[in-house]
């Protein structure tokens, strides 16, 4: 299905009333889109369905920072997550695996996950950490989106992905007058996937990744000799969930509160009594790229790593995910 | 697993009784509103509402549906709070979780059980509910130990236990503190083991206690001969949610609370790091 992106956007905009809308917008001063509750083009700005994926992971709506398990916030509306990239649609891929299918569900990532329909776009563009080609995925939507929605020119190249999407299409159907789907425009549209495609592959030509078991070397510590211990790669990153529990008590309510934790941090695998088992830096860095290309595979069969860079962005020291890949690797060829 | 079940719904239970076992270990007995459903090895969330909860497993048998007991240490936040409640405090409770010990798999068998400290409290789950049954095993031997008398627990139960036919107790203590009485045996558990007389090719052997220990009664177990596959260690780790969602209790790719808390020794790629 076919629309102009003016009116598909005019069409989102209508429904504002009834649904929350998050949206990529540009903020001034950053190259990077903005994940923003949107509130229409006039007060939020144009949402921005190229470019790459957004400055924060989609996970922020579906597992906040702080939440509370047995008393969490229903949804009252129901909510339109625009321009989700592949990376994060496989982030969600994992997200899914392991808090809706696995023994046991979370009540609060369910709630979010069911009440929101994921529209995902192309990205049209490489950024300088972008590499979810060396992990194995494309810069366009592969799976898990509700709809996807690739802009081609003035117009958008519209199809669904989940029986959630099938309705909002039909919905919009009776809105808007879909047009004919030229053939120019789908070859327009598989050039430019080629083309990023091929962006992405270039970007990262000097790196290589030989698949998903990696083997990380306990003793690789120059790999992350400039580490601050900030855990902001745990935090922005789109597949990392682990979460803390504390009880809070004001007065005779008791409330549970999970908060997101990350494995960098010194605190994060200690017991009570003191004892620590990942208490040197080099020992909990190991253990996030085991966690990334190791573990999180065979628990979910799913890529621990989406390839969005985040965490080489957000690092203050530069800790780049693909040099420090490198780095380990090197170390465990010396070692054979 | 009913997805409408909110996994983090606590349970309350009634503290009706209050043992103290050692200076810092007691012993809880909690009475749950219906009978108590749980396999031997499998733990429990229990806590204080608006203090905290915590893993710990239950330390009677699962043929005992109500009440249930729990052994705690008095070694943080929570459970420092915990062995200051009085009988008749409501504890929390979820659960129960993880794998517990594969009974079917100990049966015919001669049943090896090795403890130290704390690691009492599941052992002597798995020790009663095999009393229970106890022709179903070649045999069982209990090896327990303490760092020093004081600190053994179950004191007052281990005259009975001698007098189980089939059950053959054995105990000792790190050291004799000046004041303190021992009539048997010092020296780290795993000099226990060395002297024992049994079928080592027909034993399974379950370990639960102190990392170190641990470590060092798999090391004994393993040049005397046991399969790495007939080792089970009860594995513990920081935990959070007990239902494989927050990640902390990772051991390798496995989560310790749904993969575990009963692991056998070949399961590890790496094992000599499984050891906090």
């Amino acid at each position: 299905m076919v629309v102009f992106t003016g009116d598909f956007l005019c069409y989102i905009e209508s429904l504002l009333g009834n649904n929350e809308i998050y949206a990529p917008v540009y903020r001034a001063d950053m190259s990077t889109p903005f994940l923003v509750a949107w509130k229409g083009r006039e007060k939020s700005g144009e949402p921005v369905l190229g470019s790459i994926r957004t400055l924060d992971p989609p996970k922020i709506l579906f597992f906040p920072t702080r939440n509370d398990p047995l008393n969490y916030e229903r949804a009252k509306k129901t909510r339109i997550l625009l321009g989700v990239k592949n990376c994060d649609l496989q982030a969600l891929q994992l997200l899914d695996e392991a808090l809706l299918k696995s023994d046991f569900v979370d009540p609060v990532y369910r709630e979010a996950r069911e009440n929101t329909l994921v529209v995902a776009t192309d990205c049209t563009e490489a950024g300088s950490t972008c590499h979810c080609t060396l992990q194995g995925y494309e810069p366009f939507p592969q799976d898990n989106f509700d709809v996807s929605a690739a802009v081609v020119g003035d117009r958008l190249i519209l199809s669904s992905g989940s029986p959630k999407g099938d309705r909002f299409l039909t919905a919009m159907k009776n809105e808007l007058l879909p047009q004919e789907e030229p053939a120019p425009l789908t070859d327009a549209l598989i050039k430019r996937r080629t083309r990023v495609r091929e962006e992405v592959e270039e970007l990262n030509a000097q790196w290589s990744l030989s698949g998903r078991e990696e083997k990380i070397d306990h003793q690789a510590r120059d790999a992350l000799d400039s580490c601050i211990e900030c855990g902001g790669c745990n935090f922005i990153c789109p597949t990392c969930y682990c979460f803390l529990m504390n009880d809070e008590s004001q007065g005779s309510v008791h409330s549970l509160v999970r908060t997101w934790d990350g494995c960098q941090l010194k605190g994060y695998g200690r017991v009570a009594g003191g004892s620590n088992p990942r208490l040197e830096l080099f020992e909990r860095f190991n253990h996030r790229y085991s966690c990334k290309f190791k573990y999180m595979f065979r628990q979910f069969a799913v890529n621990g790593c989406t390839g969005c860079g985040r965490c080489t962005d957000v690092c203050p020291s530069r800790i780049d995910v693909r040099d420090a890949l490198r780095t380990i690797r090197a170390h465990e060829q010396v070692k054979k | 697993m009913n997805a409408d079940t909110n996994v983090f719904k606590r349970l309350e239970t009634t503290c009706i009784d209050i043992k103290t076992e050692s200076p810092t270990i007691k012993t809880f007995v909690l009475q749950c509103p219906e009978d108590f459903e749980f396999k031997t090895g499998q733990f429990v969330e229990a806590g204080l509402m608006g203090v905290g909860e915590g893993p710990f497993t239950p330390s009677s048998s699962h043929y005992v549906k109500n009440p249930i007991e729990i052994s705690i240490m008095n070694v943080g936040y929570m459970t420092e709070k915990i062995h200051k409640i009085e009988e008749g405090t409501t504890v929390t409770m979820r659960g129960p979780y993880g794998n517990g010990y594969p009974l079917d798999k100990f049966e015919s068998k001669h049943v090896l059980i090795v403890g130290g400290g704390v690691g009492l409290a599941p052992l002597r789950s798995l020790m009663l509910t095999l009393v229970h049954d106890i022709e179903d095993y070649a045999g069982i031997t209990v090896c327990f130990g303490a760092r020093t008398p004081a600190d053994l627990i179950y004191k007052d139960q281990l005259d009975d236990w001698k007098q189980i036919n089939g059950l053959d107790l054995h105990l000792s203590v790190d050291q004799v503190p000046e004041g303190q009485e021992w009539k048997g045996k010092t020296g780290v558990v795993t000099t226990l083991l060395k002297p024992l007389d049994i079928d080592k090719k027909n034993t399974v052997a379950a370990v639960c206690g102190p990392p170190i220990m641990m470590k060092f009664a798999t090391l004994a177990l393993l040049e005397m001969g046991l399969d790495p596959s007939a080792i089970y260690l009860s594995m513990e780790s920081k935990m959070y949610c007990g239902v494989g969602l927050c990640r902390h209790c990772t051991i390798e790719h496995y989560f310790a609370c749904k993969d575990g808390p009963v692991f056998t020794y070949d399961q590890f790629e790496n094992p000599e790091a499984i050891w906090v």
